[in-house]
């Protein structure tokens, strides 16, 4: 019917053209309403980095999908934490978003281990009444355009800092130069394909590529010699066209990042990357004079003979000739040195200065790493101490301290339960038996409480939250206040927006007669849960530390809270007169008001403190 | 082979529209295909 029509009627020209236009379209009208339909029946999902938190709808969360923008097989994207932070930021809140790959994150410790969360620890110490907020968006086996794409987004949120730790990845990091070899490292594609990504339409087509794929796939029983045989087209020799174009893509990517929040006035801290130098031989070794096993060995016989700074020179170079580049060229360390100068309010945490000044001779090795780039628990306390530094150097943090923690408070405290600590080190064994270290295989020891719990979170028998509540009434049980502060601290952590675990914290502390950081935790849960019991008790701690201004505080609350309002009244007049007479002291101890005081306390019931003043 | 035939099939039938279509969806699966990781991919990234 429709031919009959064209051609009893014949169509102009001008129209002809103007269907043709139409059909030209076509296709992407078709592309539209496939994405729409797909949207509307719920397939796939969004990827953007931060979504509204299901358990309480004030808060955003870190999308568990988030990092499929930057992996080609969705199967292979990984998870990164889920800290919560509120949509719209609190008054007197210090928020800071931290950007990275796996250690940035703490692997193999995760929970804890990580330098954000020994940050968190150590800024809480020192600025108990401060809302800080830091929030890791770090990732597993990502780079420099993960690094940039979440710059972008975490802008939006005001930060009062920006932390960067990465580099090591850039080239088989998802994206990287030497992990998408058809594209030649084209910025052009990978940034195109980061965003198409998101359409529902890509993930339906990338769906079905991998659904047959892994038909096909038989890659469970990969060998080491095809292992090695793949690695071999990895190879990324010194020099060479592809090892230019990852310092080139670092380069770009971290610049755009550190524009994109010049721009909006938000500070930035990247540190320096830090690399296993003296306890690391070369992954893959090209053979003869002047290859990476050489200048190893030539580092290694220079350290015998105590000539340092000669094994530094030539364990640095084994590392720069390394063919399977796992370890991040020194030329990152120098662009990361160059970006203050081309962006203003980007500042550097020389974390590699710190972790030399911390090794013997200063040549980086097992002393804080644990093979060739993830820094054991030492080396993430200084990593903490290499933004620490930097936060405070440049007056970062306007608040005033209320007391100083330093990294020798951190070593003694370190709030990582043994069974993380453990069960990191099981991790580390497990990877260096695997290629490319393919170390001998050995039995793990599994003899302890901590060590079998710490292998069942391995196997994935129990996960991380029950061992924490498996550990709590262990410890209590055996009166083991040390480690059971240790497991309080670690969910205080992780979950530092309930009171629970600071007063749980609080109340290890108090056993352990660390008054000061008793009163500390309980205050803080005061702060986010303000009751008449933790009143009464931080009145009670403050009295007997001989500090009536802060026991008046928390007195005050219990007198407008209280239906006997009398009897607290009555303490309230004793403890103002104390506040009175200590005044008094401080300018002139001679007079009686000692003595008075001592009578206060005593009318009270402190005699502890009452005898201060006698 | 294929294309030949497929091609003399849009001629003959005349579903140009087709053509811009069918253009879309292969510069797209190239897309993917192209910036898709290496096998060794799953392999190093469990080691960061």
């Amino acid at each position: 019917m429709n031919s009959d029509q064209s051609q009893t009627k014949p169509v102009s020209k001008k129209k002809q053209w103007l269907f043709r236009c139409i059909a030209a379209y076509l296709p992407l009208l078709f592309i539209v309403l496939l994405e729409i339909i797909l949207r509307v029946a719920g397939y796939g999902h969004s990827m953007q980095l931060f979504i509204t938190d299901t358990d309480n709808e004030e808060y955003l969360v870190m999308n568990r999908f988030a990092s499929e923008r930057f992996f080609s097989n969705p199967e292979n994207a990984t998870r990164g934490n889920a800290e919560r932070f509120k949509k719209e930021k609190t008054p007197g809140t210090f928020r800071v978003f931290v950007l990275g790959e796996s250690t940035t994150i703490g692997y193999p410790y995760m929970h804890n281990g990580s330098f954000h969360r020994l940050l968190q620890y150590r800024l809480l110490h020192e600025y108990p009444s401060l809302n800080t907020e830091i929030i890791n968006v770090s990732l597993t086996a990502v780079n420099s355009y993960t690094v940039k794409e979440f710059a972008k987004e975490v802008a939006v949120y005001s930060p009062d800092v920006v932390m960067i730790y990465s580099g090591h990845n850039e080239y088989y990091g998802a994206c990287g130069v030497g992990s998408t070899s058809r594209t030649a490292g084209s910025a052009f594609m990978i940034n195109l394909m980061i965003h198409l990504r998101e359409l529902r339409v890509m993930q339906l087509i990338s769906n079905g590529i991998h659904s047959l794929k892994r038909h096909d796939a038989k890659n469970d029983e990969i060998d080491v010699t095809l292992m090695e045989r793949m690695a071999k087209e990895q190879q990324i020799p010194y020099q060479s066209p592809l090892y230019k174009k990852g310092i080139e893509q670092f380069n770009r990517n971290m610049g755009e990042a550190c524009e994109v929040l010049s721009k909006k006035n938000i500070p930035v801290i990247i540190g320096t990357l830090v690399s296993n130098e003296k306890d690391l031989a070369p992954f893959i070794n090209a053979s003869g004079e002047g290859s990476a096993n050489d200048a190893f060995k030539k580092g290694n016989e220079a350290h015998q003979h105590g000539d340092y700074s000669k094994a530094k020179k030539y364990y640095r170079l084994a590392k720069e000739l390394d063919l399977l580049r796992f370890r991040a060229p020194d030329t990152l360390n120098s662009i990361i040195q160059e970006l203050p100068v081309k962006y203003a309010g980007v500042y550097v945490a020389d974390a590699e200065k710190i972790f030399q000044q911390h090794s013997p001779y200063g040549v980086i090795g097992n002393e804080t790493l644990l093979e060739h780039v993830h820094p054991n628990l030492t080396g993430y306390a200084l990593l903490c101490e290499a933004f620490y530094v930097a936060l405070k150097q440049h007056q970062l943090l306007k608040a005033s301290p209320s007391q100083t923690f330093t990294l020798d408070n951190l070593f003694a405290a370190m709030p990582v339960t043994k069974v993380d600590s453990i069960k990191g080190a099981y991790e580390i064994a497990a990877l260096k038996m695997r290629w490319p270290f393919n170390q001998p295989k050995q039995q793990l020891q599994v003899n302890t409480f901590e060590e079998r719990l710490a292998s069942d979170m391995l196997t994935g028998k129990v996960t991380w939250n029950q061992t924490l509540d498996t550990l709590l009434p262990y410890y209590e049980q055996k009166n083991d206040y040390v480690n059971a502060l240790k497991v309080a601290e670690t969910a205080m952590l992780e979950y530092p927006n309930d009171a629970t675990f600071y007063v749980f914290a609080g109340k290890y502390s108090q056993l352990l007669s660390k008054t000061s950081q008793a009163a500390l935790y309980l205050h803080k849960a005061f702060q986010l849960q303000p009751s008449g019991e933790l009143a009464k008790e931080l009145t009670n701690m403050h009295l007997q530390s001989d500090e009536p201004e802060l026991a008046l505080y928390y007195l005050n609350y219990n007198i407008s809270h209280s239906l006997s309002k009398k009897a607290l009244m009555n303490i309230q007049q004793v403890i103002q007169q104390v506040c009175s007479l200590k005044k008094a002291f401080a300018k002139d101890a001679s007079k009686n008001s000692g003595s008075q005081i001592a009578m206060l306390y005593r009318q009270l019931g402190y005699e502890t403190v009452a005898k201060k003043y006698q | 082979m294929f294309f030949k035939e497929f091609w003399a099939f849009i001629r003959t039938r005349k579903k140009y529209w087709l053509v811009p279509l069918i253009l879309l969806l292969l510069l797209m699966g190239l897309l993917i295909f192209a910036t898709s990781g290496s096998a060794l991919a799953p392999f190093i990234y469990s080691l960061f």
